[in-house]
């Protein structure tokens, strides 16, 4: 028969078990982490707002002079700039001046200065034909000029050439070339 | 003027013109482009070097009106030194006007002065004027003759 004494120690150990069982699971549990709420993906912690096809426009006396749209916009609160990626900036065409398309793979738009700053394969084409490329581009919204001092790549009519360092004077539509200026001119 | 009145004269327009400068300023309305500092252009034989050099385009897209050179101007073409304050290369009519300053043409040891000289370049020939202030001088010396080459 088995004695009352051994069903008691069954009964202690069943208990002790279950007892250390209980506290490892609540242990286990504990232990993970939290699970991440949900961020948006690749949203640097000092980013307050991340925009999706953001678009930005300038206007002057009424008249809209360019826009911006970018394929992605993070603003930063404290300062007054967003950095863009995906750029397509289009100037509209007004009296004496064409169109002026720009695109570049990212850059920062200022809401205060206005100024802009491409980076990142820049190409520009106008109305008239002009088409340049770059890697770094400033547009200085004061001025209504780009300027770089990157080496520079322009084609216009039978002119192509290469120089270093270019300022674009939008309102003029002149375009001046600062150094080392090689220039072919043929028939295309 | 050579006895067959005149050499088919060559369409130079469609040549390339290679261009090196300090500076480059272009309107975007496309009319004319303007070089810079220590300008050295080439169009097949043709090297004019100038302070400023402006190419004009004409109406038709593809097509350079006339090219106009400022300052210090040199233009060479083989043995041939033209220079001139200012000069207008019109590389469709082969033919280069030079005006302003001293116009001077030489070939070899020969030179010409005047007030305004237009030189064919394909003729191998120039048309000089002048006037009280620039008269026409020209200086060619006779080729020495070589001994079997004695007078009859």
């Amino acid at each position: 028969m088995v004695s009352s004494r051994n069903i008691r120690l069954a009964l202690a150990l069943l208990v002790v078990t279950a007892v250390i069982g209980i506290v490892a699971a609540i242990f286990l549990n504990g232990s993970k982490p939290a699970p991440s709420e949900p961020v948006s993906p690749q949203t640097p912690r000092n980013v307050d707002l991340a925009l999706r096809d953001a678009r930005f426009t300038e206007v002057r006396n009424g008249a809209t002079v360019w826009t911006i749209v970018a394929e992605r916009a993070e603003y930063i609160k404290e300062g007054e700039v967003a950095n863009l990626s995906g750029i397509r900036m289009l100037f509209v065409k007004r009296p004496g001046t064409g169109n002026i398309t720009v695109t570049a793979e990212r850059g920062t738009y200022s809401t205060k200065s206005r100024n802009v700053t491409l980076r990142g394969t820049v190409h520009m084409t106008t109305d008239s034909g002009i088409v340049f490329d770059t890697e770094t581009l400033d547009y200085h919204a004061a001025t209504s000029r780009f300027v770089t001092n990157d080496s520079v790549t322009f084609r216009q009519q039978r002119m192509t050439l290469t120089a270093r360092g270019m300022d674009l004077d939008v309102d003029g539509q002149v375009v001046r070339f600062h150094s080392a200026v090689d220039a072919i001119v043929k028939r295309r | 003027a050579p006895a067959d009145g005149g050499v088919s004269r060559k369409d130079r327009s469609n040549l390339p013109i290679t261009i090196k400068a300090s500076q480059l300023t272009a309107d975007n309305k496309g009319k004319k482009a303007v070089f810079t500092g220590k300008v050295v252009a080439k169009q097949g034989d043709i090297t004019i070097f100038s302070d400023k050099l402006t190419i004009h385009y004409g109406t038709n897209k593809n097509e350079v009106e006339k090219i106009e050179a400022d300052g210090n101007v040199r233009i060479v073409q083989e043995n041939r030194v033209g220079s001139a304050a200012h000069a207008v290369y019109d590389s469709k009519e082969g033919k280069i006007t030079l005006s302003g300053g001293t116009p001077r043409v030489t070939q070899g040891a020969d030179s010409t002065t005047g007030k305004i000289i237009t030189y064919l370049i394909d003729d191998e020939r120039s048309t000089v004027t002048g006037d009280a202030g620039a008269p026409v001088v020209t200086i060619i010396h006779p080729r020495e003759r070589k001994n079997n080459d004695a007078p009859r």
